[in-house]
């Protein structure tokens, strides 16, 4: 099947993919950026870090099914759902010391200059993550 | 009935999103499963007890075991009267002219300058060292004024309210930090004209905010530090007095940084009061103050420079910590994030940290020696160093609305206690009652050989202080004070390697500041051509010195009281010159001001050695360590802990106790998260802990009320009140016991090294002696009712720059007699506290957790019993094993006890018996504590340790169960759809 024809009969999920997909390439990004920079506590976005991976792995999967009307797809949005969770919750958790940080006004536990970036990135991935649920609720067009 | 498919599907995958999302924070919470606990206010764990012995081993005041509300509410009553006691005789009146202050009775229509008056600081930033304090649960600062009957200009106290400046407060960033102050411009003509009728005096608050992680900047706005006034507040303060509108001008430092106050002289202020940061309820008493209720009987705990840079410890301090000059070379070593590793910071300054070093450079000006009246170190345009340029306020300087005569009764010395009982009179020779504090302070000889061995020594020291009731006009008092004569010996750290008694003649001696006194002994010495801080000649007062003559001993103090251990170097890999073969730093010595004053930061290139200490994996197993599986442990013999309550720290039944626990179990209670974990079949309750000083925090709770929020510790100081210190130390007991905590972080025994401490609110003072002194009583106020205090941060800890790894060198002698002075009076065998929470900073090149130097000199040397635990969280990598044998006892917030994971897991592979017994002292460290403290209460011999599981554990699995039946359902549909689908698909093929 063409592309535009794929498009044409799958428009809504593409779309909602393709910008969730850039939303958590640009987190992906920021934790990657984090862990090369920031070694403060290296491994603390090393499980989100590897989950946003796969997550946009899957991502790319289902688009590729799509096109080649491969069968099942639709459940690899199920999975898209599940690893993107796993990323945004292990990223709030490996964000929690610098929130706490910034809530108490100290400079202790993380790193209080990541706490704008912590914001943004978080609610990139939160409306990643609802992009994902909501294009589990399309009809297969 | 036929449910769509991409609506199950949807909704399934919404199921699994809560699902996920609900495991992973489940898993993230048993982490945090003690925070989570404590503010929820859980226990844990419960006593099960059916006997009828009196188990409240550590007695109340305001109720055994539980709090009723009329207790709550005098235990409230008491802690509020207290932050007003500490404010009302810490706050200390610097500058009187014209007897300005008390106001009249007619003088109450007044106008608060400052835009920070509407921000005052209760609590500096940092929020960790006390609970927050808002204007619903505190006495508000404008508010006190109302109550007290002053009438505040409104005009100009709505403007700053509406203002929209705040105070912008950056830890990390100067050009992100902002004082505060509106500019004059702010300043309309409306307002302006509002002065006419509130103009019986002009109070002008100015606010300094430092905090946990943020000092001082040392380089704040134009050349200028951040305790110089900023543009916004000279114009201010310009425009009030330049306006001639106000009677009088009267100025509040709201910080316990000390401020450059060189500007009142040039300002005409009539008066000068330090109020601190005061706390929840300490701001009741400043109105009170101010219309002499309260008479002021605070004395400065710190040296009030004109200009705090001059300090020689500032060229290596704060925002001025260097770095090393070869840190890539270091980072190819480390993994960790280069600011654990990069700084370095030299205390250059020898013992010569705050007054010690303006007021032995005075003498040795005064005295014309040692090069002293170089231009080194002299305030900027200076020809040569003067101490009154210098100076504003010295040590111990306070006024009071009254006078006060003291004199020296006598001067008695007990051979068998090695002291010094000096007795004073004091006289209130003015027509106002007040309170009167006195200090002693000493001198001893600097001679041939101290020069000649680089013993260092301070003209003079504070070595005891006490003071007296509340004295009418007349009346008199006769203190007692006992001076320990161990303050008076000196570490020599290259000939004696001990402490040593310098041979020649020593002085004890009065005064109204430390200088006042320094001039009575120069007096005595014959010297002439004195000063007083404002360069007024003065004479001395000879008969307030008492003279004696010692002989030179290098034995009396080379074995400690506390243990009959030998004293000798243990600090000599905390000297940068031990590193290398030819001298790279040199340490300030009075023997000459001139080629020792610092003028430039020490930068070295780290060594190989030094390198690889700076890396920090140092644990090796002894070569003649015993196997462990040669041991005998893990037996039960019914041993309970409360069986050791009374038990002497070495009693036998402790090692047979221990050895019933098996490997595992015994290195889980190295790991502290809001507390310890019970331990039912040995009968060990919970241990909670919490932060302070300032006051049992983390938003704790006595009852239904937050516990309370105290003044900050040098205004608590600046009272020179032991009973006040104590009072403290009972009543947060008192709020810990009812909000189930043992321990409590604190009290702060750092000390001032600079002005630019972004802690200094939880430290007592630039001086080693007085927090000495200080710590004490309150340790003891807070131990008696069951409280184990950790005093912290043991060590090193003066400055929050890069405190996470900057390495701190020094030499034995400013080490023992400066920063170890200070925790000395509680690491030490007497059990006068049973805690200490180490720094993040290294000592030499070793991560403090690592370094040896808590066992070598406080348990070999010291004898102390208790604990340490690290600092609150691990910013570079965690050496486990090495922590363990340096001295650790407890890895603090390691809520997934990664720390005894390790270590049990190296005993084990390495059959290291010698570790696993250091495992064991660490328990015994840990477990004599809690005998000695109140979770003991409730605990008798047949009582059982009853462990439950918390209810929001229970919420959350019922949660997670309740989705996962729901997302396996809506997967189960889908595949039953599909099914059907797929044999629907066949039959129409």
């Amino acid at each position: 099947m063409k592309f535009n024809e794929v498009f044409k009969a799958h428009k809504f999920a593409l779309i909602f993919q393709g910008v969730s997909f850039l939303l958590g390439l640009v987190a992906f990004l920021y934790t990657a950026n984090v862990l090369n920079l920031m070694k403060l506590v290296p491994e603390q976005y090393t499980p989100s870090f590897i989950f946003i991976i796969v997550t946009l792995l899957l991502q790319v999967g289902y688009v590729v099914m799509l096109i080649k009307n491969i069968k099942f797809a639709e459940y690899l949005k199920f999975l898209i759902v599940i690893f993107g969770a796993l990323g945004l919750s292990y990223f709030v958790t490996g964000s929690m010391l610098s929130i706490i940080d910034k809530i108490y006004n100290i400079v202790m536990w993380g790193d209080i200059t990541q706490f704008p970036a912590i914001m943004v990135f978080g609610a990139f991935l939160l409306a990643a993550e609802g992009l994902n649920i909501a294009t589990c609720f399309l009809k297969n067009e | 009935m036929k449910i769509k498919k991409n609506l199950l599907l949807g909704v399934t995958a919404s199921l699994a999103f809560l699902l996920t999302l609900m495991s992973v924070a489940s898993a993230y919470s048993l982490e945090w499963e003690g925070k989570i606990n404590e503010t929820l206010g859980i226990e844990g764990s419960s006593t099960s007890d059916e006997g009828d012995t009196d188990t409240q081993y550590f007695k109340s005041e305001f109720g055994d075991g539980t709090i009723s509300e009329a207790n709550q509410a005098l235990l409230v009553a008491e802690s509020k009267k207290q932050c007003y006691n500490e404010v009302a005789e810490g706050a200390t009146l610097l500058r009187n002219r014209h007897n300005a202050l008390p106001l009249a009775q007619t003088e109450r229509k007044i106008s608060i300058f400052g835009n920070n008056a509407t921000n005052f600081v209760y609590l500096p930033s940092g929020g960790g060292e006390g609970n927050s304090v808002s204007a619903d649960n505190s006495a508000n600062f404008k508010a006190c004024f109302d109550e007290a009957g002053f009438q505040v200009n409104p005009t100009l106290w709505n403007a700053y309210v509406n203002s929209g400046v705040k105070r912008a407060y950056s830890g990390t960033n100067a050009s992100e930090d902002d004082i505060g102050e509106v500019p004059l411009s702010f300043y309309t003509d409306q307002i302006k004209s509002s002065f006419d009728e509130y103009s019986d005096a002009a109070i002008i608050v100015i606010t300094r905010e430092s905090g946990e992680g943020a000092d001082m900047f040392m380089n704040y706005r134009d050349g200028k530090s951040k305790l110089a006034l900023t543009d916004n507040e000279r114009d201010m303060i310009n425009m009030v007095t330049s306006s001639g509108k106000f009677s009088k001008t009267i100025v509040l430092i709201n910080t316990t940084n000390q401020l450059e106050l060189d500007w009142v002289e040039e300002y005409n202020i009539d008066s000068v009061l330090w109020v601190g940061s005061v706390g929840q309820w300490g701001a009741l008493a400043i109105p009170d103050l101010l219309t002499g209720k309260v008479n002021p009987s605070g004395r400065t705990v710190d040296t009030w420079a004109a200009n705090s840079l001059s300090a020689p410890a500032c060229v290596n301090a704060g925002t001025n910590t260097p770095q090393y000059l070869n840190v890539d070379e270091i980072g190819q070593s480390i993994k960790d994030s280069v600011n654990t590793y990069a700084y370095m910071q030299t205390q250059v300054e020898s013992i010569y940290v705050g007054y010690r070093y303006y007021e032995t450079r005075y003498e040795d000006v005064i005295l014309n020696q040692g090069n002293a009246n170089s231009t080194k170190g002299a305030i900027q345009g200076s020809t040569n160093w003067d101490y009154a340029k210098e100076m504003c306020y010295p040590f111990g300087h306070g006024l009071s609305y009254s006078t006060f005569s003291e004199t020296l009764e006598s001067v008695t010395e007990d051979s068998e206690t090695d002291t010094l009982k000096v007795t004073v009179k004091v006289k209130n020779t003015g027509t106002t009652a007040g309170k009167h504090s006195v200090l002693v302070y000493a001198q001893t000889p600097y001679g041939t050989y101290e020069k000649e061995h680089k013993v260092e020594k301070s003209a003079i020291q504070l070595v005891q202080y006490g003071k007296t009731k509340l004295l009418e006009p007349n009346e008199e008092e006769t203190l007692e004070l006992k001076v320990d004569k161990y303050l008076l010996a000196s570490y020599d750290q290259y000939e004696a390697k001990t402490y040593i008694r310098s041979a020649g003649n020593y002085y004890l001696a009065l005064g109204n500041n430390i200088h006042d006194a320094l001039n009575n002994i120069l007096a005595k010495k014959g010297a002439s051509n004195l000063v007083d801080e404002e360069a007024n000649p003065v004479t001395g007062d000879t008969s307030l010195v008492y003279e004696w003559a010692e002989t030179f001993d290098k034995e009396k103090y080379s074995v400690t009281d506390y243990t009959g251990a030998k004293v000798t170097n243990v600090f000599e890999e905390c000297d940068l010159n031990h590193f290398f073969d030819t001298p790279v730093v040199t340490y300030l010595s009075r023997s000459d001001w001139d080629a020792t004053y610092p003028v430039s930061q020490t930068r070295v290139a780290a060594t190989t050695e030094m390198i690889r200490l700076l890396k920090g994996d140092l644990y090796k197993t002894p070569a003649d360590a015993p196997k462990f599986t040669d041991l005998k442990i893990g037996v039960n013999k019914g041993i309970k802990m409360i069986q050791l309550k009374d038990k002497e720290y070495d009693d036998p039944m402790r090692e047979e106790y221990l050895a019933q626990y098996s490997l595992d179990d015994l290195a889980a209670i190295t790991a502290e998260a809001s507390g310890t974990k019970p331990i039912a079949d040995f009968g060990v309750p919970h241990l909670g802990f919490v932060d302070g000083p300032m006051g049992v925090c983390s938003k704790m709770q006595f009852g239904s009320v937050k516990c309370t929020t105290f003044p900050s510790v040098p205004i608590l100081t600046a009272a020179y009140n032991k009973d006040l210190l104590k009072r403290r130390g009972e009543l947060m007991g008192e709020e810990a016991v009812f909000a189930k905590k043992h321990v409590v972080n604190g009290p702060g025994c750092n000390l001032h090294r600079t002005p630019f401490n972004g802690r200094t609110c939880i430290y007592y003072s630039e001086d080693a002696n007085l927090t000495y002194l200080a710590v004490e009583a309150e340790n003891a106020g807070m131990l008696s009712k069951g409280v184990t205090t950790a005093v912290k941060h043991f060590v090193g800890n003066d400055q929050e720059f890069m405190r996470t790894g900057v390495s701190v060198f020094f030499e034995e002698q400013g080490m023992r007699e400066i920063a170890m002075r200070a925790f000395e009076s509680s690491l030490n065998s007497t059990d006068n506290t049973l805690g200490s929470m180490m720094s993040f900073n290294r000592l030499g090149c070793v991560s403090d957790n690592n370094a040896s130097y808590a066992k070598k000199l406080t348990r070999n040397e010291w004898g102390f019993h208790g604990f340490y635990q690290t600092d609150a969280a691990q910013h570079y990598s965690s050496y486990f094993v090495t922590e363990l044998d340096s001295g650790t006892d407890i890895f603090s917030t390691d809520t997934t006890g990664r720390g005894g994971v390790a270590i049990a897991k190296y005993i084990k592979d390495n059959n290291d018996g010698y570790l696993y017994n250091e495992l064991k002292e660490t328990v015994h460290h840990i477990h004599y504590m809690m005998c000695k403290g109140h979770a003991m209460n409730g605990l008798s011999s047949t009582a059982k340790i009853v462990i439950s599981t918390p209810w929001w554990q229970v919420a959350e699995l019922s949660v997670i169960i309740a989705l996962g039946v729901l997302t396996l359902g809506g997967a189960a549909l889908l595949a039953l759809n599909e099914f059907k689908a797929i044999k629907g698909a066949k039959v129409e093929g």
